[in-house]
């Protein structure tokens, strides 16, 4: 990045402050007075209670106030712990190796934990427990549960009862409602994270359990061809249980992408599309699905440079499926479309290497500029 | 390291004046005094309100901010610094209090232009820039808009001020891979608009 750096430096370098004597004193003085206010000035305004409540409440909700600085946790291996919040509180818990463990006891907290498979991290958030590999995440403890949302990596969230795995990207409230009024104490345990591919049907159980209502609408909406109904039960359920966690199996995810799509939602698509991807690579149904992300992408969001790599998933998944000529000749016209003309000329000579006569030859040739 | 590298030695001092209007009474480092190791907030902003200012203006892309942001850092000065053990760790704690500040700053700034409160950025004709440049830097400071305020100060200070990405990290309050992955998805965005190269 440094010939970037250098261009970037260049162009910032006009981006300075007039900072003058005269107003370097001006702001002093005012910093003079701020300070030796009498203790009745100072206060004065925290007399408009009402107005100061409401506008403090009006920051938590927006999450712009964050914790002072000394209560950010840092561990050893790089792993920050931040406060989100004035009324966030997090301490340190004793414990030894593998395990190091963080008691959350009020307010939103972020944590960036840097993946190290030799330890566990984990967060005790009252009624439930976090425990997590490598990945940055951020819980709200709330009156109707604990919010844990996953930005990046990979958790699992355990309550009494249950437990469930969330993914780049997912979010849910938890306990699982009806679980909530049995409360006993979790132990964290040492047995680790499961690979996704090992466990790609457990993950969900608990959030599956209270799903079910929501599920059994959506699908059978969809699958009677009613995919706008279909997708307002759908959504309802993705946003109050978060993610994709509400659909589970490669016929389902599919289903719930082609209820998106096919109500006029195609950026709703992209994540059922990619769980399927991710979750299922060996289903036969996975080509397909990065087919259709590919389409989705590239037709109906105009994301070429992102449509590329899933039409060539596609091709991979399935080497000797149907679609790879399709998936072949759309990767060229995405190369293209995304300006990236000597590359889509070198994939449309491989597909007529390949395909001399192809089905798909005049569209490769077009967009590889043969 | 770059000139303005919070962990550059202190006796780099930027040309400010003496703001004489800051009592004696403010001096309230530390267990001892100066000569004791402690670092009072008139010397503070003797030797930083420049740098705090300067920072403030590339990751707010404009000035009509700085001077209340720059009240402010030195207003929590006066109880934050006399918890400083290590006196060279002044420069590095204005760093992130400015950081912390002008992140504040930038989610009301996005609040308030979601709320047509506020108008989106302007070409501001910055003193020394050809129009071009300033064009540029206002088509950039439009595109760091619609970034959350941690991803545009963490590329600001990477790749505008030369900051390591461990000092991004530490100012930011957050780990290296996630600085890592931030300044990398905005580098990609500024590319994909055709602002920057991908290097």
């Amino acid at each position: 990045m440094s010939d970037e750096q250098n261009k970037m430096q260049i162009l910032f370098a006009p981006v300075e402050p007039d900072w003058s004597p005269g107003r370097s004193a001006r702001i002093a003085s005012r910093i003079d007075r701020r300070l030796n206010r009498s203790p009745l000035r100072r206060w004065f305004p925290l007399s408009f209670g009402l107005a100061a409540v409401g506008a403090l409440a009006f920051w938590f909700a927006v999450g712009t106030l964050r914790g002072p600085a000394e209560t950010v946790l840092r561990f050893d291996d790089g792993s920050v712990v931040t406060p989100l919040s004035v009324a966030s509180r997090v301490e340190r818990l004793e414990g030894t190796d593998p395990r190091v463990g963080v008691r959350i006891r009020g307010g939103a907290v972020h944590f960036a934990v840097t993946p190290n498979p030799e330890r566990i991290f984990y967060v005790d958030a009252g009624p439930v427990l976090i425990e997590v590999l490598g990945t940055d995440f951020t819980v709200s403890p709330g009156s109707s549960g604990t919010r844990v949302a996953v930005e990046h990596g990979r958790v699992r969230v355990r309550w009494s009862t249950g437990n469930a795995i969330l993914v780049n990207g997912e979010s849910g409230t938890f306990p699982p409602r009806e679980t909530r009024a049995v409360q006993p104490e979790i132990i964290p345990t040492t047995e680790p994270i499961v690979s996704a591919e090992s466990n790609s049907e457990t993950p969900v159980k608990a959030v599956r359990s209270r799903s079910v209502a929501n599920r059994v609408a959506w699908k059978s909406l969809a699958q009677s061809g009613r995919y706008e109904e279909a997708f307002v039960e759908l959504d309802k359920s993705v946003r109050h249980f978060g993610g994709t966690s509400v659909v589970d199996g490669a016929e389902a995810l599919l289903l719930a992408a082609d209820t998106a799509r096919l109500s006029g939602h195609p950026t709703q698509a992209v994540p059922h599309l990619r769980e399927l991807v991710r979750r299922y690579p060996r289903d036969p149904r996975a080509s397909l699905g990065a087919f259709t992300l590919g389409v989705v992408l590239l037709d109906e969001l105009g994301r070429p440079r992102d449509a590329g790599p899933a039409f060539a998933l596609s091709r991979k998944l399935a080497p000797r499926g149907d679609l790879v000529e399709d998936a072949w000749a759309r990767e060229v016209e995405s190369l293209f479309r995304s300006g990236d003309s000597g590359n889509a000329r070198r994939m449309a000579e491989q597909y007529l290497k390949l395909y001399p006569s192809g089905r798909r030859a005049p569209s490769v040739r077009r967009f590889g500029s043969m | 390291m770059s000139r303005f590298s919070p962990f550059a030695p202190t006796d780099i001092e930027m040309a400010t004046p003496a703001p004489h209007s800051l009592k004696p009474q403010l001096r309230l480092i530390g267990p001892g005094d100066n000569a004791s190791g402690g670092y009072d907030v008139a010397e503070a902003f003797r030797h930083f309100s420049a740098y705090v200012a300067h920072i403030a203006t590339r990751i707010l892309g404009r000035e009509d901010d700085i001077d209340d942001l720059v009240q402010d850092v030195f207003c929590e000065a006066v109880s934050g610094l006399k918890k400083l053990r290590e006196p060279a760790a002044a420069k590095g704690w204005l760093a992130t209090v400015t950081v912390r500040m002008a992140t504040r700053r930038l989610r009301l700034r996005r609040l308030r232009l979601a709320l047509h409160l506020d108008a989106p950025v302007e070409e501001v004709a910055w003193p020394g820039a050809s129009p071009e440049q300033s064009a540029m830097l206002a088509r950039v400071y439009r595109r760091l808009e619609k970034e959350p305020a941690r991803h545009r100060i963490a590329w600001i200070l990477r790749v505008v001020e030369g900051e390591s990405l461990e000092t991004v990290a530490q100012v930011c309050s957050t780990s290296l891979p996630s600085v890592k992955r931030w300044i990398r998805g905005v580098q990609d965005r500024l590319a994909e608009e055709g602002i920057v190269n991908v290097g």
